[in-house]
């Protein structure tokens, strides 16, 4: 051991810019992800098996629909990809966060993380970015297939911009989602069941195999009020039937305007209650 | 709180802290504690397992928050700006955890760097600079699960040293080292403290430790601060203090 203390130039250190907080996260999950090759390669290829089934699906039921309405407009195939996409990518945001800050507890890095100098929020976001970019890609190649196989879009200019306009603020949206699964994991160690209770209530009201229209009364008003479904709704008529829902699209922003404070400061709620307790380290 | 808040010096360097309270759930952890840490110096915690030690490192460290009292860093409150306090300060924790796993030495470090701010050229340097500080230059390119547990007690010493920090905090930071690397890291803290003017917080059960590097010995009892010795005694005479005072 050589004590070269003069190696260390204080200089070098600056104050941790955003970008390069993320991309030092990006960096970390990718080297960690790629030392696992196979299963690396096999989870980019898991959405081409649900796009293969709702293939298949679709040929069976899609002569029997009601293509005017609902959504449908593009038949059934196109309307459970997209469906299927936004799930699956609000299904990572939503477990991202927590299952990062759960595997940083467990791995003893979480409290080491959180004396570094950047903000806890930051480095929370940082542990997800790595999944979500990948989910990002899965998803962009599962529909590139489902293109391959058959899927047409029915879009212009503005019904383009206004579908890339929806996916971005439903990725605010469902982050701040993911980001209040995460302070429940602070403060109460596991979050799985929650995360997983989402995904499945989703499923189930969120029009992903299925217009809401079909759903009973009390279902579909709770369909009706998930930003989810707006989301979906905005994807689906700009990208399968050319109609601009811009306001839909407002009441989609207003939303993530008023959860992404609120789950940031839940975040920092449940980190300071850790911090009182003395749990940040403990899993 | 507030009047112990005004008695710190607001342009205190090192570790100023001021009647430091915390409680869990019954338990008095920490109770009145009063701290000073000059650059340049060294102050070594002792005390029985549970007698507050790590608690107080993990307050000043900002990751647990104290029920009253004022902590400051380089004259930063860490309790009102935990942020700004953090960029002053290299943690060490005396648990072998807290890497990840599938990572070499190396990328741990570059990553951690990152967060300090260092740009990636600059982060690799800081990286190898740290490693080579703490000997592990050779084995820099092997993955941290495959590091024997004194290693990792090195690579934690490593990797709160890239921020270039003015305060370190050292709970227990040779409990897994075999006497040669335990002196060596004395050798290394010693230097940065001479050269660099480093406050070094060093929380200990080893007699020894504390007299080579201490200019203060603090000795905790069960949260209260029950005896303050000069640096210099021989660990024999720590000894007498210590159990003395502790049982």
């Amino acid at each position: 051991m050589s004590a070269t203390v003069d190696a260390f130039n204080s200089r070098d250190v600056a104050r941790p810019h955003l970008l390069a907080v993320l991309a030092a996260f990006v960096r970390r999950d990718w080297t960690i992800a790629w030392s696992y090759r196979l299963p690396f390669v096999l989870g980019l290829g898991q959405g081409f098996a649900t796009v293969g089934f709702l293939y298949f699906l679709s040929r069976l039921v899609g002569a029997h629909i009601d293509t005017s309405s609902g959504g449908l407009h593009g038949g059934y195939f196109a309307f459970s990809v997209l469906g299927t996409a936004l799930l699956a990518f609000f299904s990572v945001t939503l477990t991202a966060f927590a299952q990062r800050l759960r595997s940083d507890q467990t791995a003893g890095t979480l409290e080491v993380l959180f004396t570094m100098p950047p903000r806890p929020t930051l480095s929370v976001l940082g542990s997800a970015s790595y999944q979500l970019l990948y989910a990002t890609i899965g998803n962009l190649l599962s529909i590139l297939m489902a293109v391959a196989v058959g899927m047409r879009f029915s879009t212009t200019v503005d019904g383009g911009f206004l579908a890339g306009c929806a996916v971005l603020v439903s990725f605010a949206l469902f982050c701040a989602v993911g980001i209040a699964f995460a302070a429940f994991v602070v403060v109460f160690k596991r979050g799985e069941t929650l995360t997983a209770i989402g995904t499945s209530a989703l499923m189930l009201v969120g029009g992903v195999y299925y217009p809401i229209s079909l759903m009973p009364g009390p279902l579909r008003i709770l369909a009706e009020v998930l930003p989810f479904t707006w989301a979906l709704e905005i994807l689906r008529s700009s990208l399968l039937s050319s109609s601009l829902l811009w306001a839909r699209f407002g009441e989609l922003c207003a939303a993530t305007a008023v959860l992404v404070p609120f789950s940031l400061w839940l975040f920092t709620v449940a980190l300071d209650r850790a911090r009182r307790m003395g749990t940040l380290g403990q899993y | 709180m507030e009047a112990a808040k005004t008695r710190v010096r607001s342009d205190a360097c090192g570790i100023a802290i001021l009647g430091v309270t915390k409680r869990f759930g019954p338990s008095l952890a920490l109770d009145s504690v009063d701290l000073e840490v000059a650059p340049g110096h060294v102050t070594a915690l002792l005390g029985r397992n549970g007698a507050g030690k790590s608690t107080l490192i993990r307050i000043i460290a900002t990751s647990v928050l104290p029920d009253g009292g004022a902590v400051r860093v380089n004259g930063v409150d860490a309790v009102a700006d935990p942020k700004a306090a953090r960029s002053h300060i290299g943690l060490v924790l005396g648990e072998e955890r807290s890497y990840f796993w599938r990572l070499s030495g190396q990328q741990n470090l570059e990553f951690f760097a990152a967060l300090h701010g260092l740009r990636r050229p600059a982060a690799r340097r800081a990286a190898e600079a740290a490693l080579g500080a703490v000997g592990l230059a050779e084995v820099a390119k092997r993955r941290a699960d495959r590091y024997s547990t004194g290693m990792r007690s090195r690579l934690g010493i490593a990797r709160a040293l890239l921020g270039s920090p003015s305060v370190l905090l050292l709970d227990e930071p040779t409990r897994s080292l075999d006497p040669a690397a335990a002196s060596e890291v004395r050798t290394l803290v010693r230097d940065l403290v001479e050269r660099r003017g480093v406050s070094v917080l060093l929380a200990t059960h080893d007699l020894h430790e504390a007299a080579a590097l201490a200019n203060e010995v603090v000795v905790l009892l069960q949260g209260r601060v029950v005896a303050r010795r000069p640096g210099g005694e021989s660990a024999a005479e720590l000894e007498k203090t210590v159990v003395g005072m502790t049982g």
